[in-house]
């Protein structure tokens, strides 16, 4: 939308009022000029507004607090100014005494170099104040140095300095001296606009490579992948899962979970967050209810259950892992199976009954671990998310049994 | 040789307001051709800089004048703000403008001020642009005497 300028808009309305009216003073102070710069000035007020609101959504243009609003939409926070540190194990900040002295046995005083002293720069005016944050305890009188974690007392890469700068200490202890042997350069300055939009424009042409498509390609790509499944949003906003199974057997190895991992990353943004996975393996049974119209006898009835496990293993056959599970095809599906059957259920609302095995003892379920789930036409769909399903052992021969309901 | 100042603008009274006029729209001034420049010539003169806000520069800003002696010092000085302000836009020009100021009591003044213009067909019936106001030094007031022919009811 491009802006209009109050002056523009006035000038247009000025232009028009002449046209189509018979006023003709409309010099700076008339009337009528008066009110159409009333009316522009609102009217650039809101050009101004709705500009400004653009700008602001535009990761081109927005600044601040609108650009933090948007990179948090691709997980993406603007980086905090840090302080600059250098850690115990950098071996970098040190205290020594002077070699004329030799050790710490020679000093009139033992310092006692604790978290919270100080050292700094040689600048006398203003010195780069760092705070020591770990603590020397008992001081070895044959030692002649000890090294220190420090920490800038400021934020920002304005106090990160340049080695040998920390020459100065507070002990007013004589030979006792200190010194940082590499810089410490890690403070950083709170992320620019232009840095973080910069960061945004790199995620999101990483994002349009990182799509489902992509990522099922780099996944399965991976030697011995069997198969994946991509389960976007599993653990929230900007994440996803994805399954692997093998080719063969049913437990994917970790260097085949590592493998794609690997695989994966390198076509992923840094704010999307992908997990890899093998499948839980899950038993599953249930249970179905058959009403009869009639009286059937019991070789009827077996016919009958047969029909029922036909179709009903044709529509597992179907299935990967990871797929949903819908009870009510299950339950019309049995239905069908034959004109005898009078309705499907235990009782008015209730389908049946299923149950989830989720605890697997040396390839056999453990009954003691399991879930039962009541099918009403309200739980229709067990979502098997993050399991491997059907996989059947040997312990459970089939996951449907037939139940007889009523006859007649 | 004077300009020509027929033209037209809404009208607005003394008292600050526009009116409907007798085809129900915003009256406007087209009934006399040089009441435009009359009411131009009053806002200014009524006026401080910075009271029109998108024309800032507007307005006499005879307040600064209050508390001044009455002298002709203080005359003339109101006169050269008063011409100023006239001129802002080339609303009018100061060569057609008379401005008497003349006093009328210890603190008070009667301003004049008359704008000469030329003659048109239009113009003909019109009343001549004078106007006339009081000023009071103690309380800042420009007070129009109003002509007859320009009341509106």
């Amino acid at each position: 939308m491009a802006t209009r300028q109050f002056s523009q808009i006035v000038d247009d309305a000025i232009q028009q009022l002449a046209a189509t009216s018979n006023i003709s003073s409309l010099g700076r102070g008339a009337k009528a000029r008066s009110i159409l710069e009333i009316m522009g000035g609102e009217i650039a007020s809101a050009y101004r507004s709705v500009n400004n609101d653009r700008k602001d959504t535009s990761p081109s243009s927005a600044k601040d607090q609108s650009l933090d609003l948007i990179v948090d939409l691709f997980n993406i926070e603007r980086l905090r100014r840090t302080k600059a540190s250098a850690s115990l194990s950098d071996l970098n900040t040190r205290f020594f005494v002077d070699s004329s002295i030799g050790t710490f046995a020679g000093l009139s005083a033992v310092p006692s170099i604790t978290a919270g002293s100080k050292i700094y720069t040689q600048n006398l005016s203003s010195p780069i104040i760092y705070l020591v944050t770990s603590t020397i305890g008992t001081i070895n009188p044959a030692a002649s140095n000890y090294y220190v974690a420090v920490q800038a007392a400021q934020a920002g890469s304005r106090y990160n300095v340049g080695r040998d700068s920390l020459t100065v200490h507070s002990f007013s202890i004589d030979g006792l001296q200190c010194t940082n042997k590499f810089p410490v350069a890690n403070g950083r300055d709170d992320e620019s606009n232009d840095q973080l939009r910069y960061r945004l424009f790199n995620a999101v042409r990483s994002l349009e490579a990182a799509n489902d498509k992509a990522l099922f390609i780099a996944a399965r790509i991976v030697p011995g992948v069997g198969d994946i499944k991509i389960m976007p949003r599993l653990f929230g906003i900007g994440t996803a899962a994805i399954l692997v199974r093998p080719v063969m057997g049913s437990i994917t190895p970790p260097s085949m979970i590592h493998a794609v991992r690997s695989s994966v990353s390198s076509i992923l943004p840094s704010s999307t967050r992908v997990i890899v996975t093998q499948p839980d393996i899950i038993g599953f049974e249930f249970e179905i209810v058959v009403n009869y119209k009639k009286a059937m006898t019991a070789t009827e009835k077996s016919m009958i259950a047969s029909k029922i496990i036909s179709r009903v293993s044709r529509y597992f056959s179907r299935f990967t892992f990871g797929d949903s599970v819908s009870f009510g095809d299950i339950a019309a599906l049995a239905n069908q199976a034959d004109d005898r059957i009078k309705t499907i259920g235990r009782e008015r609302g209730v389908l049946g009954r299923a149950w989830i095995y989720t605890s697997e003892t040396a390839g056999k379920y453990d009954s003691r671990h399991r879930e039962e789930l009541m099918l009403t036409p309200n739980t229709y769909n067990y979502s098997t998310q993050g399991h491997a399903f059907p996989i059947l052992e040997e312990s459970i021969p089939f996951p449907v049994k037939i139940v007889h309901g009523t006859e007649g | 040789m004077p300009r020509i100042y027929d033209r037209t603008d809404y009208f607005f009274s003394y008292d600050g307001d526009f009116a409907v006029g007798p085809d129900k729209d915003i009256m406007d001034t087209s009934y006399d051709p040089l009441r435009a420049a009359h009411q131009e010539i009053l806002s200014r003169i009524r006026s401080d800089k910075g009271d029109w806000v998108y024309n800032p520069a507007i307005g006499a800003t005879l307040s600064r004048f209050v508390g001044m002696p009455n002298t002709q010092e203080t005359a003339n000085a109101m006169r050269q703000a008063m011409l100023a302000s006239l001129q802002y836009d080339n609303t009018v020009d100061i060569s057609d403008v008379k401005i008497q100021i003349v006093p009328v009591a210890f603190d008070m003044v009667a301003i004049r001020i008359e704008l000469a213009y030329i003659r048109t067909r239009q113009n003909a019936n019109s009343s001549p642009v004078t106007l006339t106001f009081l000023y009071d030094y103690q309380d800042n007031n420009v007070y129009p005497i109003e002509n007859p022919g320009y009341s509106v009811n």
